[in-house]
């Protein structure tokens, strides 16, 4: 995870360079310019649905704006979202990775957020009175192995009461 | 919506360009098998929707800025805390 002090961090370009001894740089339009050690990117071998380009991605936290986590695109500078621990939004979240997803992240079916290294993450999406969290599609990183994909939970995936009010509101 | 039953095994063909086949049926889940040309986009019904508010959310930032967003989160507390209130 790379940490971010906006103190020193002006906006500038939009392009990403070469990386050196293992560092990548890219200039943000959101935090200027990011250094991070490319051992801690999150691959998402499939990108992210209507983002198939964006398949490495940088955690970056800002200590003040805990607990939200932003995770900002290496092939695209431009893309950028802010992301929510699923237990924040809901702490009685709960779902099971489905056999694909799984798959796709070398793990066992039925893992639950919460469980081992897994992370998950709602999306932030604006709304016209404020915002929501997306925990219809979680996006699950595991953090040992830097692999993440988006999910999309089907009925019988998360518990009844998600199921019911898939997307809480954040702001009215 | 055209309803076809098939058993395992057994497929349909869609325009004579696109195949697919139930390839198992188990515990309430079927799995497909497509065949299809390579300019056909083939997608769970479900990735659409992400797809849609995958765009909407990259929007965020550019609208407000991270700053903004953060302030956004800074309500939701204060929502959550009302929730607890009222005894959800």
């Amino acid at each position: 995870m790379t940490h971010f002090d906006p103190a020193n961090g002006p906006a500038s370009s939009v392009s990403n360079g070469p990386a050196a001894d293992g560092i990548g740089l890219l200039h943000s339009p959101w935090f200027g310019e990011v250094r991070w050690d490319e051992t801690s990117e999150v691959s998402f071998p499939a990108g992210l649905p209507g983002f198939d380009d964006c398949r490495r991605m940088i955690a970056i936290e800002i200590p003040s704006h805990r607990p939200v986590l932003y995770l900002q695109s290496v092939d695209r500078p431009t893309v950028c979202f802010m992301t929510l621990p699923v237990q924040y939004v809901s702490p009685g979240f709960t779902a099971r990775l489905n056999e694909d997803d799984a798959a796709a992240l070398a793990r066992r079916p039925g893992e639950l957020p919460g469980a081992g290294s897994l992370l998950w993450l709602a999306m932030v999406v604006p709304t016209p009175t404020g915002a929501i969290a997306n925990l219809d599609a979680p996006i699950v990183v595991d953090v040992t192995s830097g692999v993440g994909i988006q999910t999309s939970l089907a009925v019988g995936q998360s518990d009844d009461s998600t199921r019911k009010s898939p997307c809480v509101e954040a702001v009215c | 919506m055209l309803i076809v039953r098939r058993r395992a095994g057994e497929g349909i063909l869609i325009d004579g360009k696109v195949e697919i086949v139930v390839a198992e049926i188990a515990a309430g889940r079927v799995k497909l098998g497509i065949r299809a040309p390579e300019n056909v986009t083939i997608e769970r019904t479900e990735t659409d929707e992400a797809a849609r508010r995958n765009r909407l959310a990259s929007s965020l930032i550019p609208a407000v800025g991270t700053q903004g967003a953060a302030d956004l989160i800074k309500t939701f507390r204060g929502d959550r805390k009302d929730e607890k209130r009222g005894g959800k």
